[in-house]
């Protein structure tokens, strides 16, 4: 039985006015969707695939002019020729739409159920309204909690949060759900419940689905057809099983060599035991306990890390894992005295560490940490070199060759004299990283506290970024802790693991003993929650990897 | 009650607690402070010329001004506990009688000029904000460059020259509503910048696109989702605005002649008619108003 699509693209370009120029967003785009199906639209970030689907709708970014050209027919009509009056009526009613951050796409104001009523659209006497919004909250699997209709969104967990939007997405019945990203910003096991959801809501309401996602694994396990993006044109595209199984572009198939894996038979790189004659640790956390103070008088303290030992052994890489809330920055905030130690104690190098919030600046020097929000990280209005070179100013170094100094270390992280004069706006996310990785080696650290870095990143970037840091480390001899949701990439880089949960050690030891025998359950759910994806994937090796 | 509420209130009842408090330490301090000047108020009389020496003297005794300054401090705080504010060394009438009188016109002309400026300080980015492409924006620009640049007691002076002396519009003694709006006006400035840029802001939020992704027009996402954030701000703002109305409201009665606390408390003879204890704790009180006022508004800034 052949389908009429219910959404057909044909030849979609998308033009981005900006003041001074024009930017092709997306060239000759085409693609059709069917009924009850779900296309994937896969890419790396600037590869178009968000402008493509929301150019549809009529909701470019805020501030941005577009101009399109091709048809989009979706139910008789063609989308680009309506007007933004008769878009209104598309949105929300036949087409819903679901975007990447849960929390920041929530009007902190007004209440859940508020919120989803005003999704309803006109029609709905209150009585009316407040059931249809309880039989999408039983849908969408809130139900269960108590009072979720006079909530605030900041009440809710990020899943919860992101099933908020599901069911506003729903509340006009539409034929078509464009889902931008919807799992990026939730945590590995959440991930797996929201995609669930999506699954199964499309089904029964034999809805289509246009997915944005840059995760193939999410592909593989969603989609029954795949579109490649690449720098605004598509790449390749047909039914998922055979694209990720038989890449025909050098594009996909790169993009599937590079995804990370939990692969525990790769040859680690770091050195064998008996290369290093003295493993004495570098840093040792006893004990370390930290607690927050509630907000405002009344509210209860609550603590966030909670009686946390370990060892983080020299030139070695540690990884602290565990989804959001586990405790794992703050412990890595503690150690360089971004909060207060409430007791335990820390020791570097066999001295014990005082307050770490009283440390001298050579103390500092020697932990550096870097964030996982490298645009944040950096001082907009600082160019590359001032950004580095002022950790050099703060140490008293004189200004003399300090020029020198910045470009060793932009060599060093893969930059050259070309970005000394960059501003953050101006560079890559990846090249932002490196920059922020320079910084923190200006002075010389011992020990490198790696938050998430590679978490905002592409695929292929975070590959690069990666094997930077080993190499660095190689040659720096560094002791890394490295903090990460994604096991894949911890199971690449780092040699021993942490697995925290709220607050406490769960598990810890070798990456190849956790990973490959969990003990605990709460690990073996991190486990399955990282592999159900990969499993999904059809199994595929590059021809340049084998 | 549930426990959100209990928190909320909770807060809110420290902040009251704290700026009482502070208010209190105000009229402490300027009470020991005005002791700390040379000169009294019967001195003030002697240079006159219209006291002797030993009705000087007893006028001392009458007021207590010749007992220790700990001593005048218990009495006097007395007397502020059990509402008796003193009597007006000027008008010889109890000053609690005094500001019972003058109080409720200075509040009338406070409240009109809020009212004025929250209408025109709230309506007019709303309004831009729906029509950002409409007379509104450059109305919104207009009265935030009027209310920097143009001082409230200037504009109030021409405008008597203008209205009253020249075009006889307007009683040049004792018109309220020009004052009203001159007030207002400036108020609004304020409040129209700080809002229209919030509203400006808030329109490129995630969530904004949510709203239009649900469909929702124009109106209905500048009233429920643009505005009720923007409006933080405001709330925050209000403390600062409700002392500068006040303050606004005594220099307006002054240039336009209305009866009210500006006229009453103002001090026209020099520097030492200040230790007179009738001005003294009339602008004390009015500064421990201000300055908690401020505190007030900026906990509550600081607390979300």
């Amino acid at each position: 039985m052949t389908q009429a699509p219910i959404l057909w693209v044909n030849n979609l370009s998308v033009t981005i006015l900006a003041r001074s120029e024009t930017v092709k967003a997306v060239e000759n785009a085409t693609f059709a969707v069917k009924p009850g199906h779900t296309l994937a639209l896969v890419g790396e970030s600037g590869s178009g695939k968000t402008m493509t689907a929301m150019s549809l709708v009529g909701l470019a970014p805020a501030g941005t002019q577009v101009r399109t050209s091709g048809t989009a027919k979706f139910m008789g009509r063609d989308l680009l020729a309506l007007s933004e009056k008769e878009l209104r009526g598309v949105r929300g009613r036949q087409i819903g739409i679901i975007f990447q951050d849960p929390s920041a796409s929530l009007n902190p104001l007004m209440t859940v159920g508020s919120q989803i009523l005003e999704a309803l659209g006109p029609g709905f006497s209150r009585r009316s309204g407040r059931e249809r919004v309880e039989m999408l909250l039983e849908e969408v699997g809130l139900a269960g909690i108590a009072g979720i209709f006079r909530r605030y969104p900041h009440e809710l967990s990020g899943g919860q949060q992101q099933r908020v939007a599901i069911a506003m997405a729903l509340a006009g019945d539409p034929k078509l759900v464009i889902a931008d990203e919807p799992t990026t910003a939730l945590d590995m096991t959440v991930q797996a419940q929201i995609l669930d959801l999506l699954h199964r809501v499309g089904e029964s309401r034999q809805m289509a689905m246009l997915l944005i996602t840059h995760d193939l694994g999410i592909v593989a396990d969603m989609a029954d057809d795949v579109l490649v993006m690449r720098k605004g044109q598509p790449v390749e595209q047909g039914p998922t099983a055979e694209v990720l199984s038989r890449p025909q572009a050098d594009y996909t198939r790169d993009l599937l060599a590079c995804r990370p894996r939990i692969d525990l038979d790769r040859p680690r790189s770091a050195e064998p035991e008996q290369a290093t004659p003295a493993r004495q640790s570098i840093l040792s956390v006893r004990e370390l306990t930290v607690t927050y103070s509630g907000r405002g008088v009344f509210a209860p303290a609550f603590t966030a890390v909670d009686q946390v030992s370990f060892d983080v052994p020299r030139r070695g890489t540690i990884g602290l894992v565990g989804e959001s809330g586990s405790g794992k920055s703050t412990i890595a905030k503690a150690l360089v005295g971004l909060v207060r130690i409430s007791s335990g104690s820390i020791l570097f190098d066999g001295s014990p560490l005082p307050d770490p919030a009283r440390m001298t600046r050579t103390q500092r020097a020697k932990l550096q940490y870097i964030f996982q929000d490298s645009y944040g990280a950096l001082n907009p209005r600082l160019t590359v070199e001032q950004a580095i070179g002022e950790a050099y100013a703060i140490s008293g170094d004189p200004r003399r060759d300090r020029r020198g100094k910045v470009l060793a270390l932009l060599d060093e992280v893969g930059l050259s004299a070309n970005h000394l004069e960059r501003y953050p706006s101006e560079l890559s996310g990846g090249q932002r990283q490196r920059v922020t990785i320079a910084r923190a080696l200006a002075l010389s650290p011992k020990v490198l506290i790696c938050d998430e870095i590679v978490s905002a990143l592409d695929v292929s970037v975070q590959a690069q970024v990666l094997s930077l840091l080993k190499k660095i480390q190689a040659e720096r001899d560094l002791s890394i802790i490295f903090i990460s949701h994604d096991l894949a990439v911890v199971s690449e880089i780092c040699e021993s693991v942490i697995v925290l949960n709220a607050g406490r050690i769960v598990e810890q030891g070798a990456v190849d003993d956790i990973f490959r025998h969990p003990s605990q359950p709460y690990t073996q759910g991190l486990l399955m929650a990282g592999r159900e994806l990969e499993a999904k994937l059809p199994e595929f090796t590059s021809p340049a990897m084998a | 009650m549930n426990p959100r509420l209990a928190r909320l209130l909770g807060s809110i009842g420290l902040d009251l607690l704290r700026s009482l408090a502070i208010a209190a330490g105000i009229v402490v301090f300027t009470f020991f402070v005005i002791r700390m000047i040379p000169g009294d108020v019967v001195d003030l009389r002697g240079i006159e010329g219209s006291l002797t020496y030993s009705q000087q003297t007893a006028m001392r005794e009458e007021l207590g001004l010749n007992k220790g300054w700990l001593e005048q401090f218990w009495l006097w705080l007395g007397m502020i506990l059990s509402g008796d504010l003193g009597t007006s060394a000027r008008y010889s009438t109890p000053i609690a009688d005094l500001l019972a009188t003058v109080i409720p016109s200075t509040l009338a002309l406070g409240t009109a000029a809020l009212s004025i400026g929250l209408v025109l300080g709230i309506g007019l980015p709303t309004l831009a904000c729906l029509y950002p492409r409409s007379i509104f924006v450059a109305l919104v620009e207009f009265i935030t460059i009027w209310s920097i640049t143009i001082p409230t007691f200037s504009i109030g002076i021409l405008c008597v020259i203008v209205f009253a002396v020249w075009l006889g519009w307007i009683p040049a003694i004792g018109n309220f509503t020009v004052p009203a709006l001159i007030l207002g006006l400036d108020i609004a400035g304020t409040l129209a910048k700080m809002l229209h840029e919030d509203m400006t802001d808030i329109q490129t939020a995630d969530f904004i696109r949510t709203a239009r992704a649900k469909g929702l027009n124009r109106a209905q996402i500048v009233l429920r989702h643009i505005l009720p954030n923007a409006l933080t701000t405001v709330v925050a703002l209000i403390g600062l605005i409700l002392a500068s109305v006040l303050t606004g409201a005594l220099t307006m009665e002054v240039v336009f002649g209305l009866p009210g606390l500006g006229t009453r408390s103002r001090p026209s003879r020099g520097a030492i008619t200040r230790s007179s204890r009738q001005s003294s704790s009339g602008s004390a009180l009015r500064w421990s108003w201000r300055i908690s006022s401020r505190t007030w508004s900026r906990n509550s800034l600081t607390r979300d």
